[in-house]
């Protein structure tokens, strides 16, 4: 379809994926997936109840495309060990790979997440790995069959905007993967921002869950990532990269015959 | 809040001037800026968790705790059909964070003891803590090992002196081994670690500072460890022993709120030592974990307590008034 982000064969219109984490109730939060009409919707593992039928993802509606994500895990063991749970109990082989051991700015462990993501690509997994924007780091997680790279935008939680544009930035130009700005987006201009740099996506989850209005904040940011994408392709020309060329030479002048 | 001073974070300096603060409306500050903090690092939740007391056999003599050697009670311990028992209680009021909780006695509550009852309720709960004796790194290694995912440990108080005085007898009295048990528990990769101090055995300023001093040193030395602190202040207990110090709910305002500003993303701890309408309160100065539906002896033995309940909301009340009061999502269910 055009216009549709697609990944492992799916597709996809609505480019602001959303965490269910934070939620002062979890009604909200099922109001906020229901009313922005995310197609996207993250859930770690860990706070899914696997004994209760009436948990953190019963009642999402049933269109979504459920990303169960391993938060918790603080190596490559760990996060394969909570993937094959996630798969085991039935919530399919999509996995956001988190993986962090650093309680102060809760940033990936990069190392470890390319290791996890290497297992679980050649266990079956579609996986989208969460890292610290590095272009080398991204490279061995394409080769490693990733579907998509999730670079951070800064610290998870800070809502301190595009701190890393610069290497985000290297990476889309670079890696022929959907890139998909997640943590640290702090405001919907902080997504339009990511968008109008050629991110596939963006993933929101404290300043959604944590604004006074949870079902408005989502449906600005479903505004401000629609507009950041559109002025993406419509080509920005504060953007030097998409100034458009004229279609003659400018100094093909020079050499014509008098 | 974008202009968040975060170089006062994990400053020791700046805590000691926090936890001195006498001014109302800059403490009303403080307390605004740790409610955000806590907002932005956790979202208006809660994590509920129950403690189960496995065993009152003890051969320490702390002057402060109704379990002590000295005192004449009925000894007794769960048995694993017990523990699965009093575990499944309190698994049916949809608790999943379950907290074991046992006195010092290594011929009647051995390592192999807890081992059996974390086997037991790992079945049930998705998280099972233990607050008992200090032991070695093997020995937390062995219980990791077996599903074990968090440690409480309380040093009670940082001073030597007052330590020795309150713990007159037992392994407990070994300060040292105490000390370093935090290390031990961050060595052997237990995932959560909490610790804290008694309030109330030493002016609470001092406490409070090596308490933090201790943390910075851990969580610098150990990024990979989830830490959370408790404070309780000393209650009623039946070993009779009152607070050398006094411990106002100010103090504990500020303990909490200072806490928060040193640490954005530790989680901190309160149990039903505190009251109703003081633990409704605190919710939003900081607080990321409460304990419920507790009871602090074992068995059915009611008279024998460990230190006496204030708080003694089911878990269904304290749930209701989270969601329809508080504006708090309880959160059961936060580790798999």
């Amino acid at each position: 379809m055009n216009g549709d982000l697609s990944i492992a064969g799916f597709n996809f219109k609505n480019r602001l994926f959303l965490g269910t984490g934070k939620f002062s109730s979890n009604s909200i939060m099922k109001k906020t997936v229901e009313e922005s009409l995310c197609e996207v919707v993250t859930v770690a593992v860990r706070r899914i109840d696997f004994s209760n039928n009436e948990n953190i993802v019963s009642d999402l509606p049933e269109k979504i495309k459920l990303l169960p994500n391993t938060s918790g895990a603080r190596n490559a063991e760990e996060a394969i060990r909570i993937a094959k749970l996630a798969r085991a109990a039935g919530y399919g082989d999509w996995i956001k790979l988190e993986v962090i051991n650093d309680s102060k700015y809760l940033f990936p462990d990069n190392y470890q997440t390319i290791k996890a993501a290497e297992v679980l690509v050649k266990l079956g997994f579609v996986v989208l790995p969460y890292i610290n924007p590095d272009l080398t780091v991204s490279r061995a997680i394409m080769n490693a069959g990733a579907s998509a790279i999730m670079p951070l935008g800064a610290p998870i939680g800070s809502n301190r905007g595009l701190k890393m544009k610069e290497l985000i930035k290297i990476i889309i130009n670079e890696i022929k993967l959907p890139i998909i700005v997640d943590a640290g987006i702090g405001c919907p201009s902080d997504a339009c921002e990511a968008m109008e740099i050629g991110a596939a996506a963006c993933l929101v989850d404290t300043a959604i869950a944590t604004s006074n209005d949870p079902v408005k904040m989502a449906k600005a940011f479903v505004n401000a990532v629609n507009a950041g994408r559109e002025a993406y392709l419509a080509g920005i020309p504060s953007q030097e990269i998409n100034f458009a060329r004229p279609s003659s030479p400018l100094t093909g002048f020079l050499y014509a015959q008098n | 809040m974008k202009n968040l001073e975060t170089n006062k974070f994990y400053n020791l300096d700046h805590f000691k001037k926090l936890i001195s603060v006498e001014d109302r409306a800059e403490l009303e500050n403080n307390a605004q800026l740790a409610h955000y903090l806590t907002v932005l690092n956790f979202g208006k939740t809660l994590t509920l968790y129950t403690p189960l007391y496995l065993s009152n056999y003890c051969t320490n003599g702390c002057l402060y705790c109704g379990f002590n050697k000295i005192i004449s009670l009925k000894r007794q311990k769960l048995s694993k059909k017990e523990i699965k028992e009093e575990g499944l209680k309190i698994y049916q009021k949809g608790i999943r964070n379950i907290l074991l909780v046992s006195g010092e006695d290594d011929i009647n509550s051995d390592v192999e003891y807890f081992n059996t009852a974390i086997l037991t309720l790992k079945k049930m709960f998705s998280s099972v803590a233990i607050e008992v004796k200090a032991m070695s790194l093997n020995e937390y290694k062995a219980l990791k090992k077996n599903g074990l995912d968090c440690v409480t440990i309380y040093q009670e108080t940082y001073s030597r002196e007052i330590y020795k005085k309150v713990h007159p007898f037992g392994a407990k009295a070994d300060y040292d081994f105490r000390y370093t048990s935090a290390e031990r528990i961050c060595e052997a990769g237990i995932r959560s670690l909490n610790l804290g101090i008694l309030l109330g055995l030493n002016k609470w300023e001092n406490d409070a500072v090596n308490l933090a001093e201790h943390l910075l040193y851990l969580s610098g030395k150990y990024p990979d460890t989830e830490f959370s602190v408790s404070f309780p202040r000393i209650r009623k207990n039946n070993a009779n022993f009152n607070s050398l110090y006094d411990v106002s709910d100010i103090d504990l305002v500020k303990i909490i709120i200072s806490f928060r500003l040193f640490m954005p993303k530790l989680g901190i701890a309160i149990s039903t030592r505190e009251n109703e309408d003081f633990r409704n309160s605190i919710i939003p100065l900081g607080v990321t974990k409460m304990s419920i539906g507790s009871k602090t002896h074992v068995g059915k033995d009611e008279g024998h307590e460990q230190f006496s309940i204030s708080d003694k909301r089911d878990v269904d009340v304290f749930r209701s008034y989270l969601q329809d009061k508080a504006g708090y999502n309880p959160v059961f269910q936060a580790w798999n």
